[in-house]
């Protein structure tokens, strides 16, 4: 299997009026042709932010790649390019940028451009990357809208983004993304944002185009069951460091750090009889501020079983083979 | 669009009923032997007459419906009266000024408008650094100079020392070709009608007169433009389809135009209108200092004098341009915001 990105000691830090917040400290993944990697964490744990690393779309003036590198790997078999080392606004970022990558974001409602058409915002990528001319833009458009299942889509074409419901916005913006067929997909809590049934047909819509466009996406959820529905592997991510990596069916059968079990605990059960066994099992407290991180395992003030040893921060242990935990638990 | 565009249109009689009614209101405040000289069409009329006779013949003693339609009838058929302080019926010193404060608006309007967005996105795209210091620095300071201090400097400077720019409509010599049988004066507006008739040495005289006061008026107007531009650009910056936009690879030139100062235009239509309807009104100070003879001094000075007929035929008139702008406004919106073309 080849790699499409490879990201080593990734450390991307904001800076707050109170200091610096490491909010991604060294993060190391890659992900493998077709592969679908799903990126696990609550809120604040550097998910988006790794995301955001990668496209290079960090808000400059707050948030900057300290060091490490982003390796994305093009399809030619062409010398790698560390983005990391790229001028975000450079041309050769922004080659890259909607052409090999291209990233879907959490909230449909207001990620498209209130005063063009969703035609006129899909063909900019195509207009841009792939050197089509205007008519024919516009019909690949209506095709990449047909292909997303819009219904009427030379209808649609020429709507407004307020005259579509969130589930249509997140199909047009599954387009944009698709629309110059990528190599590698982000999509940031594509779902969140949505109706419970919606959200199941655009996953759906999501894995079928994955297959079909043999792409490799990062999907960055803090829901299990959308990991287990989409993933092949996953990595967990607690303030800024992976604290478990490891196949779907490995951290559904054996989870090994106890976040990861919190996590898996905290999904409410369908099954009667399970349910009434296990109540759910929240995680005590919350994720702390990311500026007040001192020493040890990140997560041992929240540990169920922390121990003594837990003062001092355990490295990534690997377990088995792609079976990486970094906890004393396992050592 | 169209639909849009019609229903705007066919709200304005409601709108200017309403206005009428309350100017009437306000006119029930004056006795009827001040508001004679609203009905009147020339002083003659006044001569060895009884006022109670006129009164009667106005029907100013009638009840006050039938008044309200007489007088709208007089409105609407531009009888607004005989102005003491111009010497002339109301509706023709109207005519007389009005081209010369419209002149001067849309002379003004340009560069404050381009002039001010792109000030205003100046400093949003350096916000907080040296650009945006020093562009908010040059607007505050026009804004914060009163125009009678602004217009004297530039009177100063640009007549006074340089000598490029005089005070006043037209050179003497200009008058008296414009007021001459060769030339014709279709709209009152002596830049356009010189080009009309084909006569640069007045266009260009015209337009060397018009420099100063729209000079004044725009540094002064600027700041309004340019921090209303600044303020809805730093808040669309941070929109989430601006980063959709940056995601896509467009280059940075297009994602400010199309993603950030597109969306960031809607506020600032209202407010250039609310301009023009200022500069529209007149501006009398400005027309003050640089011999401007417009609609701002014709008001004041009728204003001055207690020249009830004219005061109330410019207050008409103003009225009747504060709806008419609206419109246009209303109509610009549609054109920036998809959003509100289709509700």
């Amino acid at each position: 299997m080849t790699h499409v990105i490879q990201v080593d000691d990734l450390r991307t830090y904001i800076k707050t009026e109170r200091g610096v917040v490491k909010a991604v400290d060294g993060v190391s993944f890659s992900v493998d042709e077709k592969e679908v990697l799903g990126v696990v964490g609550e809120s604040g744990c550097g998910k988006s932010i790794t995301a955001l690393s990668i496209m290079q779309l960090l808000p400059d003036r707050f948030a900057s790649i300290e060091s490490g590198s982003i390796n994305y790997i093009p399809r030619d078999g062409n010398a790698s390019i560390d983005i990391a080392r790229l001028n975000p606004k450079s041309r050769e970022m922004r080659s890259i940028r909607g052409k090999e990558i291209s990233m879907i974001f959490q909230e449909p409602m207001t990620s498209l451009n209130p005063v063009y058409t969703v035609g006129e915002q899909i063909i900019e990528s195509l207009l841009l990357h792939e050197k089509m001319n205007k008519k024919e833009a516009m019909m690949r458009a209506v095709e990449l809208l047909k292909h997303v299942g819009i219904p009427d889509p030379e209808l649609r074409v020429r709507e407004y983004p307020h005259q579509m419901s969130g589930g249509m916005r997140q199909r047009v913006m599954i387009a944009i993304a698709l629309s110059c067929n990528p190599r590698f997909l982000i999509a940031d809590e594509p779902t969140t944002a949505l109706d419970v049934t919606i959200q199941a047909q655009i996953l759906d819509l999501m894995k079928r185009l994955q297959q079909e466009h043999d792409m490799s996406i990062m999907m960055i959820t803090h829901n299990m069951g959308v990991v287990g529905l989409m993933c092949d592997r996953v990595l967990v991510m607690y303030l800024g460091r992976v604290v478990e990596e490891a196949k779907v069916r490995e951290i559904f059968k054996s989870p090994l750090h106890p976040y990861t079990l919190g996590l898996l605990n905290s999904i409410p059960k369908l099954n009667p009889k399970e349910r009434k066994k296990d109540r759910l099992i929240p995680i005590a407290g919350n994720v702390p501020d990311p500026s007040e991180i001192v020493t040890g395992c990140r997560f041992a003030p929240r540990c169920p079983r922390a121990f003594d040893k837990c003062q001092e921060e355990p490295p990534l242990i690997e377990v088995e083979t792609g079976h990486k935990v970094r906890c004393w638990l396992h050592e | 669009m169209f639909n849009y565009i019609l229903r705007r249109i066919l709200s304005l009689p409601v709108v200017i009923l309403g206005v009428t009614l309350l100017i009437f209101l306000m006119m029930q405040l004056l006795s009827p032997y001040q508001l004679l000289a609203s009905y009147i069409r020339s002083p003659e009329e006044l001569k060895n007459k009884d006022p109670d006779v006129l009164i009667h013949t106005y029907g100013l003693d009638r009840p006050a419906g039938e008044r309200y339609v007489k007088w709208i009838q007089n409105v609407i058929r531009g009888d607004l009266g005989w102005s003491n302080s111009a010497n002339m019926p109301v509706k023709e010193a109207i005519l007389a000024r009005f081209p010369a404060t419209l002149e001067l608006a849309l002379f003004a309007v340009i560069p404050v408008i381009f002039g001010g967005i792109l000030l205003g996105s100046f400093a949003a795209m350096h916000h907080n650094r040296w650009g945006d210091h020093l562009t908010r620095i040059f607007a505050i300071v026009g804004w914060s100079l009163p125009s009678f201090v602004g217009g004297l400097l530039v009177l100063m400077i640009f007549y006074g020392v340089l000598g490029w720019f005089p005070p006043g409509r037209l050179s003497t010599w200009a008058y008296q070709i414009v007021t001459s049988d060769q030339f014709v004066n279709y709209t009152g507006m002596y830049t356009l009608d010189a080009i009309l008739n084909g006569n640069w040495a007045i266009f260009w005289d015209a337009l060397r007169h018009l420099i100063g006061p729209t000079l004044t008026l725009a540094y002064l107007w600027w700041a309004f433009i340019m921090r209303i531009t600044r303020s809805s650009m730093l808040d669309t910056m941070n929109k989430d389809y601006v980063r959709t936009g940056r995601s896509k690879g467009l280059p940075e030139r297009v994602v400010v135009k199309k993603y950030i100062r597109s969306n960031a235009l809607i506020p600032v239509v209202t407010v250039a209108g609310l301009m023009v309807l200022g500069l529209l009104g007149g501006v009398v100070i400005v027309e003050t200092v640089f011999d401007f003879k417009g609609l701002g001094l014709l008001t004041a000075t009728a204003a001055q004098q207690l020249d009830y007929a004219a005061v109330l035929g410019t207050t008409m008139f103003y009225c009747f341009l504060l709806v008419i702008v609206n419109l246009i406004v209303d109509i610009l919106y549609a054109f920036v915001d998809p959003r509100v073309r289709l509700e």
